[in-house]
C-alpha cells in the first residue's frame, strides 16, 4: 500500500485518474443531492435550452449566475441570451422531492434557483418549478442533462463492476478447473471458450439481445445486458487464468498441499488463485471500461436501457440522432465526455496497478 | 596489478530504503593470479563481481570507491570504451550456463556472433575455424559436429565449457567466474576447475572465482577474500587463511563444514548459531558480532578497520589466530 | 519398515494417440532395498540418477511403472503403493511426510505460518479439532526452535534456515513415522546447514522417526545417515552402512563419485585431479536417459561381500581397484 502511494505520487496522470474516479463515483452516490432536479423533471417550455450557468466576478468575489435566455426561433428551438438579466444560483435550495438512497425523504438540492419560472410562483413546493439551472443544457423535453448524466452513472458506472464480477467468477471457476485438472475438462472448457471468442462479439450480443423480448423494464434489461456482456467477456480471462493455474500447480507448495490430501477444489481456490491476486486486480481495472462501453453500444443501438431509466449510452442514443441535431445542440455530447473520462481513468489506473503489483517492476533483491 | 578494487561501496534502492550491499571492499588481482571471493548468500560477493563489469541491476549504484584496470578507472569508461573493456579485457561466466544461451541459436551461430563482435573483419571460414579452435581449447569433443547442435542438446557441464569458449573469444586478461560450478554435479565440477587452471597456465589469464564452496576453492586459489555482510572480513594467501584464520567468521565457516567421513554417532557438528545479517536492517558495528564467540562490547559500536595480521588483512579488533 | 520391491519408473517421451511406446526415459530401473524403522537411510547420486523419483514414488507423487513399495506402519497397518486406494493413500501420506529442498517455494507465500501448519492437517485422518490442533502447532513451532509469535507471520518474514524449520514443523504436525528429506540443506548457507542437521537428528531421537535423506553433498549424507544407497542411472549400485561406505567403497561408480568430491585443503598443495582416469572415462560420459541400462535382469542381482554391504554387478565391469 505504501508502495502504491509512492508510485502514484510520481505519476500525475494516474493520480488525476484516481481523483476523477473518486469524483464520478461520489457524484453517482450522491446524485439526488448533487443534481438540481429529478431525471424526469420536465420544463416543456425550455426544450433544447443551452447551458446557462456562468461564472461571474463581482466585487464580492466569484459567484455563479444564470444567464436568462429568450426563445427566438420556435421551430428550430434557438435561444438568445437576454443582456443584463441574471438569476443568482443559490446553494441548498428546495427542489423536487426524493428519497435519499430510497430511504430518507428530502427535497434539498445542492444548487438551484429560487427565482420564479415565468408564469409560476417562486415556491417549488407549490408550483413544482423555479427558473431552471442548466449546467450542461437541456434535452427535447427541457430536462436537465447534468441531472440525467448523474442518474445515468448509476447504471453506467456499476455495470462495469457487476459485469466484471460475473465474467471473472466464470473465468476463475472455468479457467481454474481447466488449468488444474487438464485432460478432458481442459479440452472441453477451452474449446467452448474458443468458440465464444470466435463469434464476432457485437453480433453475438445483438443476437442474444434480440432473442429476448424487447419490452422489459429497466431493471430486467440492466441484468440482461450485464449477463450478456459477461458471457461474451469470460473466455479471454479464462484462458489467462488457465495458463497461470497450469504453471502454478507445478510449484512445490501446491504439490505439498496435494500430499497433505487437501481436496482439489480447496487447492485451486484457496492456494492457487490467491497467488494471482495482482494480475486479477489489474485485469479487473482494465476490464471495467469494456463493460461500460459495451452497455453504451447496446443502449446506443436501442437494445439497452430505455426511458424512463437513463444510462450514458441511452442518453447518447436519445439525443445524438442526427448530425444537424449535434451541430445545433453540441452539449448533447456531454455524456460521451463522461464516458471518455471514465474509460481513460480506469485504463491509467490499471496501468499504475500493473506496475505497482508487477514483481519484475520491483527492485531486485541483493544477490550473492 | 591488473585489477584493483578500492574502497568499493554499492547501494541498492529498495522498497524498504537504501541497502548497502557492498561496503568498503578493496582487493587486487595480479596477472595470471587466481583470487577466490568466498561468502554466503547476501555477503555481497556477486555484486562486487558485477560492479567490476558495471552490470549491477538498475536500482543499484556505485556509491563510493574506484575500480582500476591497468591504471584506468573502469568507472570513467563509457560507450564504446566500456564495451571494449567488457569484451576484450574482462569476461565473465555465470552460474547457470543453460540460461545464458539463446535456445533457438545453434552453438556455432552464437559463437560466431561473439567472435564477429570482437573481430568484425573476419570471413565466414575464418570464424568457423576459430570457433572450432575455441571448442577444442575447452575440450569439447567433435567440435565440427557440435557447432550444429542447439543448447538443449548439451549437458550442464558442456554448456559451461562452451560459455568459457565464448569468454575466451576475445582473449581477455581477466576472467570473472561467478559460481560457475554450483549448478553442476560434483563429478563435473572438477573438470571445469581443471579447465580454468589450464587456461590460466596457457594464456596467463587472471581468474576471479566467486563461490560459497570453501572446499572447492581451497585447492586452487592463490589468495582468498572472505566476505560477510557486504564487508571483506579477511583477505590473504589461501594457505594462511585456511590454516590459521585470523577472523572469527573464517574460523567459524571452516569449522561448520561437515568433515568428510565424520559420522553423527561419533562426532557432533560445530554450530555457528544465529543467522546471516538482514541487509535491510543492519545493526551498527561488525555484522558478525551477534554470532561471534569472541565478540567484545566494542564490536557492536563501530565497524572495525582493516588491519594487517600475520600476512593477512583482517577486519577484526581481536588479535591473533582464531 | 519400507520395502522398495524392484521398483521401476519409466516416463513416456511422447504423448497422444500416435505416441510410440518404446520412446521413454528410464528413470528408475529395478531398485530394491529396505528402510528399517528408526534409521536414516541416505540416498546419493548425481542429478538424474533417480534418487528423487524413488522417494517420490513412496508418496505417490509419481506412479510406479513396475514393482511395488510396501510400507508397514508401526500400528501394523500395511500399505502397498501399486494400486493403492484413495483412503489408504491419505492415511499413508499422513504417516510419510515429504520435506522439499527449497522452503521458499514449498511454503505458500500468502498463508501465515499457522495456516501453513494447519491447512493440511485439517484433512489428515488424525485431525484432532481446531483448538487441540492449535495447541499442537504452538508446541511444535517451539520444538523446531521458533517462537509462538512466529505463527502469525508469513514465510517471507523468515530467513532460509527458519523457513526450513517451518517446513519440518509442517511435516511433523501429522505425527508421521517417516520423513523424506529431499536436499533439505542444499539451498542453505554452510553456517546454517549444521543447525538443520542437528535439528533432524534430535527429532529422530525424540520421535523415533525413520528418514530417507536425499542429498548430493556426500559429506552431509555420510554424516547423518545410518546406511547409504548409491544410485547411478536409475540403478542402486551399492548399499552399505554409512561408516563402512565412507571407509571402503567397492563399486567403481561409488569410488568415482566419492573421489570427485572436493575436500578442504589447508596444505597449500595445488589442485590435482584425484581419482582414476579410467573410471572417469567410463562414467563421465553423459548418460543417455532414453537408453535402458538394464538389458538383462540378472544385472540387478547384488553381491554381498560382507554382511550389510551390497554391490551391484551392473557397470561393475569398469576397472576396479
Amino acid at each position: 500500500m505504501k508502495r502504491f502511494w509512492r508510485v502514484l505520487f510520481r505519476r500525475p496522470v494516474a493520480a488525476a485518474s484516481l481523483v476523477v474516479l473518486v469524483l464520478l463515483y461520489g457524484g453517482m452516490i450522491f446524485a439526488e443531492v448533487l443534481s438540481p432536479y429529478a431525471p424526469t423533471t420536465v420544463f416543456r417550455e425550455s426544450a433544447y435550452h443551452p447551458p446557462n450557468v456562468r461564472l461571474w466576478s463581482s466585487e464580492l468575489g466569484l459567484r455563479l449566475q444564470i444567464q436568462k435566455y429568450a426563445l427566438v426561433d420556435e421551430i428550430n428551438w434557438r435561444y438568445a441570451p437576454i443582456r443584463g438579466e441574471y438569476v443568482p444560483v443559490k446553494l441548498f435550495v428546495q427542489g423536487p422531492e426524493y428519497r435519499m438512497w430510497g430511504l430518507f425523504p428530502a427535497s434539498v438540492h445542492l444548487f438551484g434557483t429560487e427565482e420564479a419560472y415565468p408564469g409560476y410562483s417562486a415556491d417549488w413546493s407549490a408550483a413544482g418549478r423555479t427558473y431552471p439551472v442548466y449546467l450542461m443544457g437541456a434535452d427535447n423535453l427541457g430536462r436537465d442533462l447534468f441531472t440525467r448524466i448523474l442518474y445515468g452513472s448509476r447504471i453506467s458506472l456499476t455495470i462495469g463492476f457487476i459485469g466484471i464480477a460475473i465474467s471473472l467468477t466464470l473465468a476463475i471457476v472455468l479457467g481454474g478447473l481447466a488449468g488444474y485438472f487438464g485432460g478432458f475438462a481442459d479440452w472441453l472448457i477451452m474449446r467452448v471458450a474458443e468458440f465464444v471468442i470466435l463469434i464476432p462479439g457485437l453480433y453475438l450480443i445483438l443476437f442474444l439481445r434480440s432473442l429476448l423480448s424487447r419490452d422489459m423494464d429497466s431493471g430486467q434489461s440492466f441484468i440482461l445486458i450485464t449477463v450478456i456482456l459477461s458471457f461474451v467477456g469470460w473466455p479471454g480471462s479464462a484462458r489467462l487464468i488457465r495458463g497461470l493455474v497450469h504453471s502454478i500447480k507445478r510449484e512445490d507448495f501446491v504439490i505439498n498441499a496435494q500430499l497433505e490430501s487437501i481436496p482439489a477444489l480447496v487447492i485451486i481456490f484457496r492456494h492457487i488463485i490467491p497467488q494471482m491476486a495482482s494480475i486479477l486486480i489489474v485485469s479487473i481495472t482494465l476490464g471495467i471500461p469494456g463493460f461500460i462501453l459495451g452497455e453504451t453500444v447496446l443502449s446506443y443501438l436501442g437494445l439497452g436501457i430505455v426511458d424512463p431509466a437513463v444510462s450514458w449510452g441511452s442518453l447518447l442514443n436519445r439525443e445524438v440522432t442526427t448530425l444537424s441535431n449535434l451541430r445545433s445542440f453540441p452539449w448533447f455530447l456531454y455524456p460521451g465526455l463522461f464516458l471518455l473520462l471514465t474509460t481513460l481513468a480506469f485504463n491509467f489506473l490499471g496501468d499504475l496497478l500493473r506496475d505497482v503489483l508487477d514483481p519484475y517492476y520491483r527492485e531486485r533483491r541483493l544477490g550473492s | 596489478m591488473i585489477l584493483t578494487v578500492e574502497n568499493l561501496s554499492v547501494d541498492f534502492a529498495t522498497g524498504g530504503g537504501l541497502l548497502h550491499a557492498v561496503r568498503d571492499v578493496s582487493f587486487t588481482l595480479d596477472a595470471g593470479e587466481v583470487v577466490g571471493i568466498v561468502g554466503e548468500s547476501g555477503s555481497g560477493k556477486s555484486v562486487t563481481a558485477q560492479s567490476i563489469l558495471r552490470i549491477i541491476p538498475a536500482n543499484g549504484r556505485i556509491a563510493a570507491g574506484d575500480i582500476r584496470f591497468r591504471d584506468r578507472s573502469v568507472l570513467a569508461l563509457d560507450g564504446e570504451e566500456l564495451r571494449r573493456f567488457r569484451g576484450r579485457e574482462v569476461a565473465m561466466i555465470f552460474q547457470e550456463p543453460g540460461r545464458s544461451f539463446d535456445p533457438i541459436y545453434s552453438i556455432g551461430k552464437s559463437l560466431a556472433e561473439t567472435i564477429r563482435a570482437h573481430q568484425p573483419d573476419l570471413g565466414e571460414d575464418e570464424i568457423r575455424e576459430r570457433s572450432i579452435r575455441l571448442l577444442e581449447e575447452v575440450h569439447v569433443t567433435n567440435p565440427e559436429r557440435r557447432l550444429e547442435n542447439f543448447p538443449h542438446q548439451f549437458s550442464g557441464g558442456l554448456l559451461q565449457r562452451i560459455m568459457i569458449a565464448h569468454a575466451l573469444a576475445s582473449d581477455p586478461t581477466v576472467l570473472i567466474a561467478d559460481e560457475p560450478t554450483t549448478a553442476l554435479d560434483v563429478t563435473i565440477q572438477a573438470g571445469i576447475v581443471d579447465l580454468l587452471l589450464e587456461l590460466r597456465r596457457r594464456r596467463n589469464v587472471a581468474i576471479l572465482f566467486i563461490t560459497h564452496n570453501l572446499a572447492l576453492i581451497s585447492s586452487f586459489a592463490d589468495r582468498l577474500v572472505v566476505m560477510y555482510g557486504g564487508l571483506v572480513m579477511e583477505e590473504g594467501r589461501t594457505v594462511d587463511v585456511l590454516r590459521s584464520p585470523r577472523h572469527p567468521y573464517t574460523a567459524g565457516l571452516l569449522a561448520s563444514l561437515v568433515p568428510f567421513g565424520a559420522h553423527h554417532s561419533q562426532q557432533s557438528l560445530f554450530i555457528l548459531s544465529g543467522a546471516p545479517p538482514n541487509p535491510m536492517a543492519p545493526e551498527p558495528g561488525c555484522p558478525f558480532a551477534p554470532r561471534c564467540p569472541l565478540a567484545k562490547p566494542g564490536c557492536r559500536e563501530a565497524i572495525p578497520e582493516i588491519r594487517t595480521d600475520g600476512g593477512s588483512r583482517v577486519r577484526c579488533i581481536v588479535e591473533g589466530p582464531k | 519398515m519400507i520395502h522398495f520391491d524392484s521398483i521401476v519408473k519409466h516416463y513416456p517421451l511422447e504423448a497422444g494417440f500416435f505416441a510410440r511406446e518404446e520412446h521413454k526415459v528410464f528413470a528408475v530401473n529395478g531398485v530394491d532395498f529396505r528402510v528399517e524403522p528408526g534409521e536414516i537411510y541416505g540416498l546419493v547420486g548425481e542429478s538424474g540418477c533417480g534418487k528423487t523419483t524413488t522417494a517420490r514414488l513412496l508418496v505417490r507423487m509419481e506412479r510406479l511403472t513396475g514393482g511395488n513399495i510396501l510400507f508397514r506402519s508401526r500400528d501394523g497397518r500395511e500399505f502397498r503403493l501399486a494400486g493403492i486406494g484413495r483412503a489408504d493413500l491419505a492415511a499413508l501420506r499422513s504417516r510419510v511426510r515429504y520435506v522439499f529442498q527449497d522452503p521458499a517455494r514449498s511454503l505458500n507465500p500468502r498463508l501465515s505460518i499457522r495456516e501453513v501448519l494447519l491447512s493440511g492437517y485439517r484433512y489428515s485422518p488424525r485431525w484432532p479439532g481446531r483448538s487441540r490442533a492449535e495447541e499442537e502447532a504452538r508446541s511444535l513451532i517451539q520444538e523446531v526452535g521458533l517462537s509462538v509469535g512466529d505463527l502469525d507471520r508469513r514465510p517471507a518474514d523468515f530467513s532460509g534456515g527458519q523457513r526450513q524449520r517451518i517446513s519440518i514443523a509442517r511435516a511433523l504436525i501429522t505425527q508421521p513415522e517417516v520423513l523424506i528429506c529431499d536436499e533439505v540443506v542444499s539451498a542453505l548457507d554452510v553456517s546454517i546447514q549444521g543447525q538443520i542437521l542437528n535439528l533432524l537428528l534430535r527429532l529422530r531421537e525424540e520421535r523415533g522417526l525413520t528418514m530417507i535423506f536425499i542429498a548430493h553433498d556426500l559429506a552431509v549424507v555420510g554424516y547423518v545417515s545410518d546406511r547409504i544407497g548409491v544410485m547411478y542411472r536409475g540403478v542402486l549400485v551399492e548399499e552399505a552402512p554409512a561408516r563402512t561406505l565412507m571407509a571402503n567403497r567397492r563399486h567403481p561408480y561409488t569410488q568415482y563419485l566419492f573421489e570427485s568430491l572436493p575436500v578442504l585443503r589447508t596444505d597449500g598443495e595445488s589442485h590435482r585431479r584425484r581419482g582414476d582416469p579410467a573410471l572417469r572415462a567410463t562414467f563421465s560420459r553423459r548418460a543417455d536417459a532414453t537408453e535402458n541400462p538394464v538389458s538383462d535382469a540378472t544385472f540387478l542381482e547384488m553381491d554381498e561381500p560382507e554382511p550389510g554391504h551390497r554391490v551391484s554387478r551392473i557397470f561393475s565391469d569398469a576397472p576396479r581397484r
